[in-house]
Order: C-alpha cells, then structure tokens, then sequence
C-alpha cells in the first residue's frame, strides 16, 4: 500500500496484517501521489524463528534493515520510526531539523527540541488550537528560500503526555499504545486532516523557540543571542553534517530573521498566549 | 523477470540521454537500484556532463540531486582525511599510498565525480606496520573488538590490519601492506605496483594511471564479494577511458604480466567490452592467444557476467545468485589454501546458520 505524507510517498509491504488499519486510519485521507513513491520499506520479521518464537520485527528500507528488530507489538511505532529514518537519511535536498512546526496567520514557529522536552505534547495541543500543523518531528527547510515545507504525519506522543492530550481532545484518533518502547509508552496521534494539510504551503519562520517542560513552572523567556541559537539549530539537524556549507548558510539566513527565545514552561496555555503575543502578528 | 539487463543499466551511465524518456514507473525502479549500487550520485555526474540531467522528470532529479549532495561531502571528508592520515604519519617518516576511492578523489579522476567511498585505503610498507598502527592509534583512529578468530584471520593471513576507525568522525580506515592476502601465495611483488607513484594536489601520494587501473582489477576479480562489482567494473571503465594511450596499454601489459593477473585483465576487458561496449583494446589479441578457452569463455560471459549484475530484489534470479554463490566459493578458494580454508568457512558457517535461524542480531554481545 502507499503512504502518502505529501513531501515523500512510501510504498509499505505489510508481513503483518494488523497494523493496516492502524496506518489507514492514520493515513487513509490523503489522496494518492501523482509520482511513484520515494521509498520502499517493509515491516516484517527478520528472520525464520521469530516468527514463532518471541515475535519480532524488523523494518526494512528497500534492501537493507537500519535498526535492530523490535517486538512484533511496537510495528506500527517502528514503522513511523522507520519512515522519519528514511527521509532523514536520504533527503539532502533541504535542512531536515528535529523540530516541531507549528504555524499561523503564514508565520511559522520552529521548536527544535530534545526528548522529554514536552514538545510533542505542546505540539498537539498547538495543533488542536487552531494552529497549523507542519510536523511534530521534522522542519523541512528549503536550503535556497529559507521557508519550511509541512508534513503530513500523526504526533508521537510519550508516556503520560498520552493520557492527557486524550484526555483534552477525547474526540481525536489515535492510535493504540505501544508499551515499553524505548522511548517509554508512545501513541501517534492524528492531529490534522488531508483537506487541512493541502491548504498548507512553504511558510517563512518567524521564530524559533526552544522549549523546555518543568512541571508547575510559571513562564520563563530567556532570549537567545544568534551564536546560541546557531549551535543549537545546527545539533538539532539531522542532516548538517551531510550539507556542510549548504547547511550552514540556510541556518545563517534563519537566525538572523527570526525571533530567538528558550522557554521554560509548567501550562500550555501561557505558552501559546506568549506566542501569540510577542511573536505572531 | 529481471527488470534492466547489465547492458542496459550500463548505457545509461554511458548515455544518460537514453533515461530522458524512461516513463516514472521505470525511473523509480532504476533510482532504487542505482542507490543500492552506489551509483546514484556518479548517474546524476554523468548526466549533468552529458546536459541531459535538466530534461528528467523532477521525480528523478530530486533523487539524484540528493544522492550528489551526500557525495560531494564524502568527497570533502575524504579529502580532510586523507591529508590528516598523510601530515600525521609523515611524523614518523611513513608516506601511505592512497587506494581505491581515495586514490580515485585525490588523483580527480572522472570516476571520483559522484564516487561513494565507505573508508579509507592505504598502503605502507610491511615493515613499518608496527609503528604505522601505534601512531594511528594515539590519534583516535581505534580497531573495534574482534573475536579471537577474526584477529588471526587479520594478522596472520590478510594484507591489511583490522579496520581503524576515528573515534569523533567514525571514518573507517584500512591499512595494508599488500594488494591481496599474501596466505593465498598470490600476492604481487608491491613494489612493482608502487613504482609509479604520483603526488596529487594536497601532496598524497597515489599509485600511477595503469597501476590504479591494475588494482582495480585485482580488487574485483579476486574478491569473493561481488556486492559493488558493477560498480567497480564501472570505475574501471571511466579510468581506462581517461587514461589509455599506447604508452597506457603496455605499462598496463606489461604489469599485469609481472604481477601475474593477466587472466584477471581478460576476464575485464572481455566484461568491458560486452556490458560497457568498450571498443577492442590493443593488447586484447595478445591475451586472446594466451587466455581463450572454451571453458574460460564460459566463466566469463556466464559465471562472472551474472555475478556482476548489481545484488537487488528487482534484479535477483536464480542465474545471478547461484552465479555469486560461485564466485564467493572461488574468492575463497583464491584466498587461502584448502586445509586453512575448511576450517575458516566451517567457523562462518557455524555463525551464519546461528543467525540465519535467530536473526542477524544473535550473536551480539549484550
């Protein structure tokens, strides 16, 4: 079956039945792609035995496994692991940040973030207000024209951030819980819908902002000079090593137009007020 | 059924021009292979000198244009590297000789323009070894922990040290004191080949145009791993079609005879001509009279021909994978002599089944 995220179609080999109505109900809007699709990747079991015998999976781009097999419980996790390993790795076309995008009025906020920053869980709940939402996990950057391109994927959210956004939003899909990943529990919500997604074009960023949950934190804006923001922009790309000076002029060209700021947040709600405030116009 | 012949894979790296109307169907198939092959960025080269890379269909241009971009920074890492390793040992009064890929980047050949490169080869002296690998070592370039028996396999065998790797950058770099395993009894005289030795821009030293070419040969034919033979049979194509002259031809001659792989020099020129539709070198005559046979003929144009078709799921059938199985047979007869060789592919094969059944991560210490 194809997956079409938009930027990049993915042709999926399922060995396991059971994940295809996950991916549909993730994936089953979107309409298919003009073009053949830019990856061929398969989840399936890596060798005979553990078909039977502890299940696992493994996943598969084109002729090669990059990662070590998991349970056969975690296959759909995998596999959008597997689909952001891929885009990683092959696309240098542009700057691929490991950040979240959110946007709005045409003004793009990037949050490049580390695990367990709460960003996901800011990103869904941006997303469910009335933000665009470009990705929860990648800012595709053009390396000429500096704007950042969306995607069409779900929001991974970890642990007890799952509970909470289901909580907020009980109407929403999601997927079933993965548990004991290595990344703890982890759930894909779908935060937008086809017909949002083409409505999204290549936005301008206007900040960059780089967040940091503590719990029961009152608000706090700390404003990054360009240095820093550089350095952390650049450790969080997947691909600058690859770009080189690419790389390092698009980040330059960035930085020197966009708002920088590090936050540390405990509410959600003071976050996006903050945003809406000082940054979007 | 096979998807694109040898032949046809061939003429698009010869003439791009013949993928301008290839339907998107097709393009995907040849991008997958391409990428699989490590020729995608050489392909997008290629095309680019022949002006015909602005007429394909987006779709194919944002795949090559990608896979050129990651080839261009190879080319820079390997660049860096090389003169790291040369400044670095010349504090010991060693001068490596680079091989392959970076032999290929430092000399600029046409070949080098896209060229994938997964480490570094050079060649010292045997008898500075020793210091060659103590000096590398307190300068971050570390060997992974080896079982018992492939540190032996390494040591007492093989031409080349275990395989070093920087500790920050994670280049891997190869280490040799010869061309092939000197336990095989087939290893040429290195100084034959190192006879010729040009300086490149940054002042590393290469082997010289016919004594590339020669190790290229060598390095393909003898291996028992045909995983990137078209690739390097590609190469060889590009190099021989910069370099040859007459003077070429007989140094090449000359050496192959020497250093007693003329047989591997026919099995490549006949495979140039017939997958890369090479015209007919001069001094292929002579080595017609010396090399064909009935028997060889068929080992070439059957066995080997096969073998070289690039490993793909779009590509496998049951004559190139009982063709590679063959030549990984052969390699191995090459390499050692049969009481040491039983022993060796009894201890792989112990392994290979362990993880055929478990899975390839089995054996990992945890």
């Amino acid at each position: 079956m194809v997956v079409n995220t938009g930027l990049y179609a993915f042709n999926v080999t399922c060995a396991y039945r059971q994940i295809i109505p996950t991916i549909d109900s993730i994936y089953g809007d979107a309409t298919p792609p003009k073009t053949p699709a830019d990856f061929e990747i398969k989840v399936a079991s890596p060798s005979f035995a553990r078909r039977f015998f502890r299940p696992q999976v493994s996943f598969y781009c084109d002729q090669h496994s990059p990662f070590k097999p998991l349970p056969l419980a975690q296959a759909y996790a995998l596999l959008e692991w597997g689909m952001n390993w891929c885009i990683a790795t092959h696309d240098h076309t542009q700057l691929l940040i490991h950040a979240a995008v959110l946007v709005k009025n045409n003004q793009a906020i990037i949050f490049p973030a580390v695990p367990g920053s709460g960003k996901s869980t800011l990103t869904a709940f941006m997303a469910m207000s009335g933000w665009s939402l470009y990705s929860d996990e990648m800012a595709i950057i053009n390396l000429d024209s500096g704007l950042v391109s969306p995607l069409y994927r779900p929001i991974c959210l970890k642990n007890d951030s799952i509970d909470l956004v289901k909580e907020w939003f009980p109407d929403s899909i999601f997927t079933s819980t993965w548990k004991d990943t290595h990344k703890g529990d982890v759930a894909h919500l779908k935060a937008s819908s086809w017909k949002e997604y083409i409505q999204c074009k290549p936005t301008e960023i206007v900040a960059i902002v780089f967040p940091k949950f503590v719990a029961n934190s009152e608000l706090k804006i700390y404003s990054l000079n360009q240095l820093q923001a550089f350095e952390t922009l650049s450790k969080n790309a997947f691909n600058y090593g690859v770009l080189g000076n690419l790389g390092f002029n698009v980040i330059d060209k960035i930085i020197k137009r966009a708002a920088l700021f590090e936050i540390e947040f405990g509410k959600l709600g003071e976050v996006e007020a903050f945003l809406l405030e000082d940054i979007i116009e | 059924m096979s998807q694109f012949t040898n032949q046809q894979l061939a003429n698009f790296l010869t003439k791009p021009e013949s993928a301008i109307d290839l339907p998107l169907e097709l393009w995907a198939k040849l991008i997958l292979i391409f990428r699989e092959s490590k020729l995608l960025a050489s392909f997008y080269h290629v095309s680019k000198a022949k002006k015909c890379y602005e007429l394909y269909p987006k779709y194919a241009r944002k795949h090559l244009y990608a896979a050129f971009i990651h080839a261009q920074r190879q080319n820079a890492q390997v660049l860096f590297e090389s003169e790291n390793v040369r400044v670095l040992l010349a504090k010991i009064d060693v001068e490596p000789i680079f091989l392959k890929g970076a032999n290929y980047i430092l000399r600029e050949s046409e070949n080098s323009r896209g060229r994938i490169v997964s480490d570094i080869d050079v060649l010292v002296k045997k008898e500075d070894l020793d210091k060659v690998e103590w000096t590398l070592k307190s300068a971050l370039w570390q060997s992974e922990k080896l079982s018992d028996y492939d540190e032996k396999y390494y040591r007492k065998w093989a031409h080349e040290i275990p395989p070093l790797f920087h500790l920050l950058r994670e280049t891997v770099l190869d280490v040799h004191h010869n061309f092939y395993l000197p336990v095989s009894g087939r290893s040429p005289n290195v100084a034959l080949l190192v006879s010729n030795v040009e300086t490149s821009k940054s002042g590393c030293l290469v082997l010289g145009n016919a004594e590339s070419v020669l190790h290229s040969i060598i390095h393909l034919f003898m291996n028992e791993d045909f995983t990137n033979a078209f690739r390097d049979l590609f190469d060889i194509h590009l190099l021989i079609k910069q370099y040859e002259s007459y003077d070429f031809w007989k140094n090449l001659e000359v050496l192959a005879e020497k250093t007693k792989f003329q047989k591997e020099l026919y099995y490549c020129l006949i495979l140039l001509m017939k997958i890369f539709g090479s015209q007919e070198p001069p001094i292929l005559a002579n080595l017609n009279l010396r090399y064909k046979t009935l028997r060889r003929d068929f080992f070439i144009n059957t066995i080997l021909f096969n073998s070289l078709t690039p490993k793909h799921s779009l590509l496998n059938n049951y004559l190139n994978s009982t063709s590679r199985f063959l030549i990984f047979i052969r390699g191995h007869w090459l390499k050692m002599p049969i009481h040491i060789l039983i022993a060796h592919l009894a201890i792989k094969s112990y392994k290979g089944t362990l993880e055929f059944f478990f899975g390839k991560y089995f054996l990992d210490e945890k």
